[in-house]
């Protein structure tokens, strides 16, 4: 079976430590981050990730931003965005951004695990063909 | 080509404004009263974006879009409303919409997210087609398989390379040569954010399978 890799970016310890737990129960492969700024850090060593979990609102550089900087170099990365605070604005925004999924805190989290997981799966199994055609050299 | 436009609301003076506006700027123009209209209008023509209002009385612009997602995939949908809220937001965004507009709207702000959806909706409509080339290739790899079975024939390597090189020539990036270079590129990465795309890896993926599968019976 596949384990995939999950970014968790999030300036509240409690939630990292809350998500870093249950995804490592769910055999995840996991990094975390506490601001944008460390996990744009983090995936310019790491390139395997298969999805991405931003928190929006945090110090210092927001979470949609993150989206965007993302998109620079991870076009196709699915980022799955959570908020306290939901606004229209945020949600459009969002959408715009073209990001995976919008979740409002507090969340259950059987129902994100199951975000992450559709998000994860597409984009792993996207990125390994993709690979094979690099290795065939289509 | 005109670009085709559908206009959904319930509201006579916002569809009139509408297709006023963008039968001005060279599209063309239907509109529909009702969500019921909107499907019947999208089941007897095709458009490359349709802006459907959120709140109407038959049925939800969201409805709307569920449906639509299921008949015609490829169409570019942008939800209006003038009662926005966070839950129809993100619901829009999970059934898939483009874009998600409150009303009262700019008009050239409208316009810069119709052209928008009109691109994206071109791509994965070329998308659309390169998938069903893919599958129209496997079926003629299928063909000429089922033909030396019946004629008892070996697939001798020297035949199979001529059936390769046909296929290969055939395959739907260099056949498109409108799909070349840097469009080419484009395209594979529109093609890449769209669910769309998996399948189409896997039914190349496939594809390839059946061929590799050629050759080793052939040797």
């Amino acid at each position: 079976m596949d384990t995939y890799k999950v970014l968790i970016v999030d300036d509240e310890l409690l939630i990292r430590d809350l998500l870093y737990d249950y995804f490592l129960s769910k055999d995840y492969s996991i990094m975390t981050a506490n601001s944008a700024e460390e996990a744009m850090d983090i995936v310019e060593q790491h390139d395997d990730f298969d999805v991405v979990l931003t928190d929006i609102k945090m110090g210092g550089i927001d979470g949609l931003q993150l989206v965007e900087d993302l998109r620079q170099s991870h076009r196709n990365l699915p980022v799955i965005v959570m908020t306290a605070f939901p606004s229209v604005e945020t949600a459009v925004e969002a959408l715009r951004k073209r990001v995976y999924d919008y979740i409002v805190k507090p969340f259950n989290i059987n129902r994100l695990y199951s975000v992450v997981e559709a998000a994860a799966k597409a984009y792993h199994r996207d990125r390994k063909a993709h690979e094979q055609e690099v290795v065939n050299g289509e | 080509m005109e670009s085709k436009l559908l206009v959904v609301d319930d509201e006579v003076f916002v569809r009139e404004l509408l297709a006023e506006y963008f039968t001005k700027l060279n599209y063309q123009v239907r509109t529909a009263g009702s969500a019921a209209e909107a499907l019947q209008q999208v089941g007897t023509e095709s458009f490359h974006a349709a802006l459907i209002d959120l709140r109407m009385p038959d049925a939800s612009g969201i409805d709307v879009l569920h449906a639509l997602r299921k008949t015609a995939d490829d169409l570019s949908i942008i939800i209006m409303t003038g009662y926005p809220t966070v839950d129809s937001a993100i619901e829009a965004m999970r059934a898939g919409a483009n874009d998600y507009v409150v009303k009262p709207f700019r008009l050239k702000e409208l316009d810069g997210i119709v052209t928008k959806a009109v691109a994206a909706q071109s791509h994965r409509a070329e998308i659309n087609q390169l998938r069903e080339r893919v599958v129209e290739l496997e079926t003629r790899v299928a063909g000429f398989r089922k033909k030396e079975n019946r004629e008892g024939v070996e697939v001798g390597p020297r035949r199979f390379t001529i059936i390769e090189k046909a296929v290969e020539g055939e395959s739907f990036q260099m056949e498109q040569p409108a799909l070349a270079g840097p469009q080419c590129h484009r395209i594979r990465e529109v093609a890449r954010q769209d669910p769309l795309y998996e399948e189409a890896v896997a039914s190349r993926r496939e594809f390839r399978g059946k061929a590799v599968s050629l050759v080793e019976e052939s040797s």
